[in-house]
């Protein structure tokens, strides 16, 4: 990890005390299993299935806030939040403008994988 | 990373803090990540199974025997609420910690309700997970040990320390609980530190109508006034700087159930109030609420304060007092009931036996047992285990002979040197507070679990004396400096048997 990255992710790592080997081992993780549950949010959203959509997007929400929970990570909330209200434009809007950010974050998550 | 697994085993069964197996703990989360983080930050604590789904979870819970759970209030196949009610129907006492990235959920607070240890939310912070699982496998502990409640039962179940003995004074105490521990009313426990008080609050819970239902215990002593109002009441989000989301509180939590509330001498106006409602009433509201919440709680309190002089020194409010003791447990000191010595001994002997695999050892000789039922510990029941499991421990011969007794029991030092303080000039080592390093390292080697109250009491004597010696003896200025009340300084002063003199020169 380098110190661009520590900085990036430093709430992350007093979260998890500082511990640069945990959060390089959930990064490996996360960065194998959120591709899957993005490509999922969109065939979902794009297939009007907004219950499996707001399943998923809490999953990929989950995930993602282990390394940050501000922007875009908690732009997932009013997505799920319009999923479950059965609100399909709003959640179409949502999912199209955090989309390049969330691309950005499993990128930069992916980059701490040694 | 593979589910459903233990973590590799030792080839030899590790300990854990708490001087006992390792403690498991069941992990459910469809998150990969927070399975693996738990399995690295927990492994210290906790023998880690991990499960992805409910179904696996349920299937492990069923397999194994858990201490604690962890669980993720959304998983895939079951609404966590649900897998709660089942892992409650499976075993009610263990504890269970919701796990949820939307900390003021709805689920999570009715999860809280229904008797949920605690939640937390996520993204995980590895030190405040880690502790809170270790007060659940505390709670754990706390809540599964069985006691033998039968004064008569001469083959009785001695898993309890408490039950050991047939001093008159211990028959009362047993009569005591047989006749009030079904009785649903508020009780107080009384007596000297290290009498057992807790043991008593967990043999009321355990053979009363409510055995099935949560025991919650809180040291009132250990926290501060405004997180103690917190912890029993709960708060609502933004009632106080930190307070992030809505925390529900004991008194909630442990709606049809127990709580045992120690210390309760040490407490501040605001919450006696408060209580004092709930003890009424029922009622409360959270911290910065306005609702008006009921709850079904039987209080068990405990205190070795002398709360009738509190309240004559404005220190206690006497309409609390009343309510707490209604009825009233007095536990006697140990040197009232010397006639238990030799049994308790052989109790605490087979239990460190047993626990630091000494099968060699036979006993103790006839002159290590004369000394020790001729001591008059200060230190109670607490201390005596404390003095066995050492003479356990240090022996190397399959017999403890006086010569592996500490110095206070063989009478190499007297017991007037090893009271605490007997004025406000005390040794030399002991207002220098240098002491506290063999101290810790002693408890350390006994395998105490009472390391943290045993240097508190330490450092807090220290204190108290440090400043009484800057204000000349003076209570009021050094109740002041303390920043304590002075029926508090005063309670503490008895407490440690300090003995002012303002003739002599207070020296360091």
């Amino acid at each position: 990890m380098n110190e661009s990255q520590r900085q990036r992710f430093s709430d992350a790592l007093v979260r998890v005390a500082g511990d640069e080997e945990i959060l390089e081992m959930l990064a490996k993780i996360a960065a194998e299993d959120a591709p899957g549950l993005m490509s999922q949010l969109d065939d979902y959203v794009k297939q009007s299935e907004l219950a499996e959509a707001a399943r998923v997007g809490h999953a990929l929400k989950g995930l993602l806030s282990t390394f940050e929970t501000g922007e875009p990570t908690c732009e997932l909330q009013p997505l799920i939040d319009a999923a479950r209200a059965g609100d399909q434009s709003t959640v179409t809007s949502v999912h199209s403008a955090i989309q390049p950010d969330l691309n950005q974050l499993v990128s930069e998550i992916d980059a701490l994988v040694g | 990373m593979p589910t459903g697994a233990t973590l590799p085993q030792p080839t030899s069964t590790p300990l854990s803090k708490w001087s006992k197996a390792m403690p498991n703990l069941l992990v459910i989360d469809d998150d990969r990540t927070i399975l693996a983080l738990a399995e690295k930050a927990l492994s210290p604590i906790a023998d880690i199974t991990t499960a992805a789904s409910a179904a696996e979870g349920l299937a492990e819970l069923r397999r194994g025997a858990y201490d604690a759970v962890l669980l993720d209030i959304q998983l895939p196949d079951q609404n966590g609420l649900a897998v709660y009610c089942e892992i409650r129907e499976h075993d009610r006492r263990i504890p269970v910690i919701f796990m949820t990235v939307e900390a003021a959920s709805n689920t999570a607070i009715e999860a809280m309700q229904l008797g949920a240890f605690d939640y937390i939310a996520k993204p995980l912070h590895v030190e405040p997970l880690r502790d809170l699982v270790e007060k659940a496998i505390e709670q754990r502990q706390i809540s599964s040990v069985p006691v033998a409640i039968s004064a008569d039962d001469e083959g009785g179940d001695q898993s309890a320390e408490l039950f050991i003995g047939r001093s008159p004074a211990m028959l009362d105490v047993f009569k005591a609980i047989g006749k009030v521990a079904k009785q649903d009313v508020p009780i107080l426990i009384r007596g000297e530190s290290g009498t057992g008080k807790e043991l008593v609050a967990r043999a009321l819970f355990q053979y009363s109508h409510r055995s099935d239902e949560t025991f919650l215990a809180v040291n009132c002593a250990a926290l501060p006034d405004n997180l103690l109002e917190s912890e029993l009441f709960g708060h609502e989000k933004g009632a106080f700087t930190g307070a992030e989301s809505r925390r529900i509180g004991k008194f909630e939590q442990c709606n049809g159930g127990t709580l045992f509330l120690d210390e309760i001498g040490d407490m501040a106006p605001s919450v006696q109030a408060k209580v004092l409602r709930v003890l009424q009433e029922q009622r409360f509201e959270r911290v910065g609420g306005n609702k008006e919440l009921t709850t079904d709680v039987r209080i068990i309190a405990a205190t070795n304060r002398p709360l009738e002089q509190m309240v004559q020194d404005g220190d206690y409010r006497e309409d609390l007092l009343y309510r707490l003791n209604g009825v009233t447990i007095e536990l006697p000191p140990l040197r009232d009931r010397l006639s238990d010595v030799p049994s308790l001994i052989r109790f605490f002997l087979a239990q460190a036996k047993k626990e630091f695999n000494k099968p060699d050892l036979e006993g103790l000789s006839p002159e290590a047992v004369d000394l020790l039922t001729a001591y008059v510990w200060p230190g109670n029941v607490r201390q005596l285990r404390a003095v066995i499991r050492r003479c356990v421990l240090d022996t190397v011969m399959p017999v403890i002979t006086p010569d592996t007794l500490p110095d206070e029991i063989t009478g190499t030092v007297s017991v007037a040197e090893k009271t605490p303080v007997d004025d406000a000039t005390p040794k030399q080592e002991s207002v220098a507070g240098s002491q506290l390093p063999q101290l810790v390292r002693r408890l350390l080697d006994e395998r105490s679990t009472n390391i943290y109250a045993e240097a508190m009491e330490y450092m807090e004597r220290f204190v108290i004396l440090k400043v009484l010696q800057a204000t000349d003896g003076n209570q009021s200025q050094a109740a002041e400096m303390l920043g304590i009340t002075r029926g508090k300084l005063r309670d503490r002063i008895n407490s440690y048997n300090i003995v002012l003199k303002s003739d002599v020169l207070v020296e360091e």
